[in-house]
């Protein structure tokens, strides 16, 4: 069947049934623009003015609110209720679990207790070297004569926080029965590496990111499972989960303490919860505003893949308590495919390894512009390359060009379609002639939604030049350009064994193979093309956190009663993966604080 | 370009003319090849279309499986990724459609199990004209907190609901309602249980090809 052909331009879409917005808007997304144009406030309100002090009682009271129900809420949750606290959790959206319950349940957790039983050690200073130089690159300072390795001192104390606290979080979860954990493996049984396992700080470049544990028997797990295990603990220690309850503003008393909220319900109502002690939010990023996305983040961006109830609601909220905020340029990065991307809410799926050993990723001028073997975060960053001269984002869109070597080897493994499968995002070509030309006309159909990115017409002879040059670094074994395959990451997570079963005794590596990650690409076609753009996981910047996950002010002094953790708050690595799992395992940690230090409050009067 | 974004196997019929086109969608935690078996099974001349689900699911150990919508019950969606999927399965259809061969039955049947057998009845509620009639394995029509955010107007689109009597879910209500709800807008409804059906054995693809020949031979 031929794929993608039709292009007449006399083609009219026929008149859709299915509403996206319709559902969008059940979900309880996408209302942050239409409140605010309706003039509905996400923010705070005096207790003298609110919905509690009008009808002179809350609808509800508890110790300790916490705001979503991902890792970080769930955490903070049931630490908090595990310490005695009396707990309410409130979710915007239908369903619990947020993105975690979406993610692939990783968490990056330093000197875990799985390493030190493995007999790994991560020593705390090496440890916090690495974390500071991966986070905040162009002020890392060995030297430092402040000990901070020059980072800003909450920034470095964040970083402290999270190596000292992001074990014993693990470990009391899993003592109290309401998370379990194993060390993730390669593909040949290593335990993984870090993102920069390389960089010479590293003392500990393997085994920091652990995975939920299923019970014995299960099928299911990652982020899904992790999800289960953390509800069933709260709801064993009585903690309530009410969902379809859209926090859209904190309650202040007259000292400006955070003593609970207001939420808005599915059916229009609005409900006053105390905290008495505290409000700890956990209620996701900003990838589903698009105002934010554009304002605040750097480069072109497609979609991401947080659920769309992510709308930056905290942003909106603790700014009106007069939060800090940092990091708002910052994301979780991931490649997308372009017209999934652009077909969904949200992103359905990430493209989290560019597989193949004949895989290269070109931009529009046919030019190879990053090492395709890196992780998705890192790999993202390559899309956002401003050219002073030509005024434009030269790889706002990239094309992974590939050969049947990859199609047969990798076939079946996203977005690789597997044999016999139709993708319509696949573009294929028997020359790389033809496929420039398919790819060009691709993008013609697309101008609307990317800026009108089309080829340069150097890109046909550019690609030839690109893939000989390429071949050769692979009969080398060698990448001078960009390194590919000289380190442990390159070579044991994107590349791996053949996955399709058709092939699963196929010679690989071949023996004319010096370097696992390169091959030549073949001299002959078909050869296949995927536009890729840059996404998010999830966006990372928002309120600032201090060491305790008290949300912080512009001088730096914390919000009474006010904590957040997880991706709604700046993050405390900046925008950098120290390792699979640096998502969920800051959020599991601060959350797991945020508990600690919100049980100790003291009740706080109206 | 096609509508939609979903991959899908395309499998010609074995013998032609093709009698019918089957759309096949698999259930949570699937993959397209799922229901190709069954479908297969329905006749040597029927053509059969396996979209796959976009969202892909973590496994114990990578990323093996789809699924199409979030949420904990199959009946109770996430409504947001449910919206996305079943607008891309409407565009599928229109797809299905466009790319039929000369004589070839343009309107698909829609066989669904599990998530998708909630999706294929959504679709046949809100669009009945782009179907030929629904077969529903262990599925029933999804529920939302706003009862009005499918516009059904399903007319007389047949319908063959396949419950699992060895299983919670659906429950005996949900088929039940599912059935009066098609029913009530001049649906033909026809409700079958079957032992272990979420194992797509034999019994489920005699009732299905049963209920298949006796519409197509009318």
């Amino acid at each position: 069947m031929p794929q993608n052909e039709d292009l007449s331009p006399t083609k009219v879409a026929p008149s859709f049934r299915v509403s996206r917005r319709n559902f969008l808007r059940a979900a309880g997304a996408g209302a942050a623009g239409t409140a605010l144009a309706a003039g509905t406030q996400l923010g705070a309100v005096p207790f003298g003015a609110s919905r509690a002090a009008a009808q002179a009682a809350w609808d509800q009271e508890a110790d300790i609110v916490v705001v979503g129900s991902g890792a970080a809420a769930f955490t903070a949750a049931v630490m908090a209720a595990e310490l005695g606290s009396k707990v309410i959790m409130l979710e915007k959206a239908e369903t619990i679990g947020g993105t975690t319950g979406k993610s692939g349940g990783g968490y990056w957790i330093p000197n875990n207790p799985h390493m030190r039983e493995a007999g790994l050690t991560d020593p705390r200073e090496d440890a916090l070297r690495y974390m500071v130089k991966y986070s905040y690159r162009q002020y890392y300072n060995p030297d430092d004569p402040e000990g901070r390795f020059g980072a800003f001192p909450n920034d470095f104390a964040l970083i402290e926080a999270m190596y000292d606290n992001a074990s014993p979080a693990v470990e009391k979860l899993a003592e109290i029965g309401a998370l379990q954990s194993f060390m993730s493996l390669t593909w040949d049984k290593k335990p993984t590496p870090d993102y920069m396992e390389h960089y010479p700080e590293n003392k500990a470049p393997r085994g920091r990111l652990i995975s939920v544990k299923p019970p014995e028997g299960a099928t299911g797990g990652a982020g899904p499972e992790m999800i289960r295990q953390l509800s069933e603990a709260a709801e064993k220690r009585q903690v309530p989960v009410l969902t379809g309850h859209r926090v859209e503003r904190v309650v202040v008393n007259d000292a400006g303490a955070v003593v609970g909220v207001e939420a808005a319900t599915a059916d229009g109502a609005t409900v006053a919860v105390r905290g008495r002690k505290a409000v700890i939010f956990g209620s996701g990023d900003f990838t589903h505003d698009k105002w934010m996305v554009l304002h605040y983040q750097r480069g072109p961006m497609f979609g991401g893949c947080a659920v769309p109830t992510n709308e930056g609601d905290f942003v909106r909220i603790a700014g009106a308590v007069g939060a800090k905020m940092g990091n708002m340029t910052g994301a979780f990065h991931g490649q997308v495919v372009l017209e999934q991307a652009l077909e969904f809410s949200s992103t359905p799926s990430d493209i989290f390894f560019i597989t193949g050993d004949t895989s290269i990723l070109v931009n529009r001028f046919g030019v190879r512009v990053v090492n395709e073997k890196r992780n998705y975060n890192d790999r993202t960053q390559a899309h956002f390359n401003w050219d002073a001269t030509r005024g434009e984002w030269t790889n706002e869109v990239l094309f992974w060009i590939y050969d049947q070597r990859t199609a047969d080897f990798w076939g079946g493994g996203y977005p690789i379609p597997a044999a016999g499968v139709e993708a319509p995002y696949l573009i294929t070509g028997q020359t790389l002639a033809e496929l420039s030309d398919k790819i060009d006309a691709r993008l013609a159909e697309y101008t609307g939604r990317t800026g009108g990115v089309r080829l340069d017409s150097s890109f046909a002879s550019n690609l030839d030049a690109t893939v000989a040059r390429f071949n050769a670094f692979a009969r080398d074994g060698k990448d001078p350009d960009f390194l590919r395959g000289d380190f442990a990451y390159d070579r044991e997570w994107p590349t791996s064994p053949p996955s399709n079963p058709d092939f699963k005794d196929a010679e690989w590596p071949s023996p004319d193979q010096p370097n696992i990650t390169m091959y030549p690409i073949r001299s002959e076609g078909p050869y296949y093309a995927i536009a890729v753009g840059g996404g998010t996981l999830t966006t990372n910047g928002g309120p600032v956190i201090n060491p305790k996950a008290q949300v912080v002010n512009t001088q730096d002094e914390p919000i009474a009663g006010l904590y957040g953790a997880g991706t709604c708050i700046a993050s405390p690595s900046a925008s950098a993966y120290w390792g699979g799992g640096s998502t969920l395992g800051p959020a599991v940690t601060f959350g797991y604080i945020a508990a600690l230090n919100a049980h100790e409050e003291s009740v706080k009067e109206v | 370009m096609p509508y939609s974004a979903l991959v899908y196997r395309d499998l010609p019929p074995e013998t032609s003319p093709a009698r019918a086109t089957i759309v096949a969608l698999h259930g949570a935690t699937g993959g397209l090849d799922d229901l190709v078996p069954l479908a297969r099974s329905l006749g040597s001349d029927v053509r059969v279309v396996a979209p796959e689900a976009a969202r892909g699911v973590y496994t114990v150990r990578e990323m093996v499986a789809h699924t199409w919508y979030g949420g904990g019950r199959a009946g109770r969606p996430e409504p947001a990724s449910f919206g996305d999927s079943l607008a891309q399965i409407e565009r599928f259809v229109h797809d299905v459609r466009e790319r039929a061969a000369e004589g070839e039955p343009a309107l698909p049947w829609l066989l669904g199990y599990d998530q998708g057998a909630v999706l294929a009845l959504a679709l046949a509620a809100i669009a009945p004209d782009l179907v030929c009639g629904v077969m529903a394995v262990c599925g029933s029509l999804p529920t939302f907190s706003d009862p009005g955010l499918l516009e059904i107007v399903a007319s007389d689109v047949p319908v063959l609901l396949v419950g699992d009597r060895s299983d919670t879910a659906p429950a005996e209500a949900e088929l039940g309602a599912t059935a009066e709800r098609f029913k009530d807008l001049g649906g033909r409804v026809t409700t079958t249980w079957i032992d272990d059906a979420r194992q797509l054995g034999p019994e489920v693809a005699t009732a299905l090809r049963t209920w298949l020949d006796g519409r197509l031979d009318h």
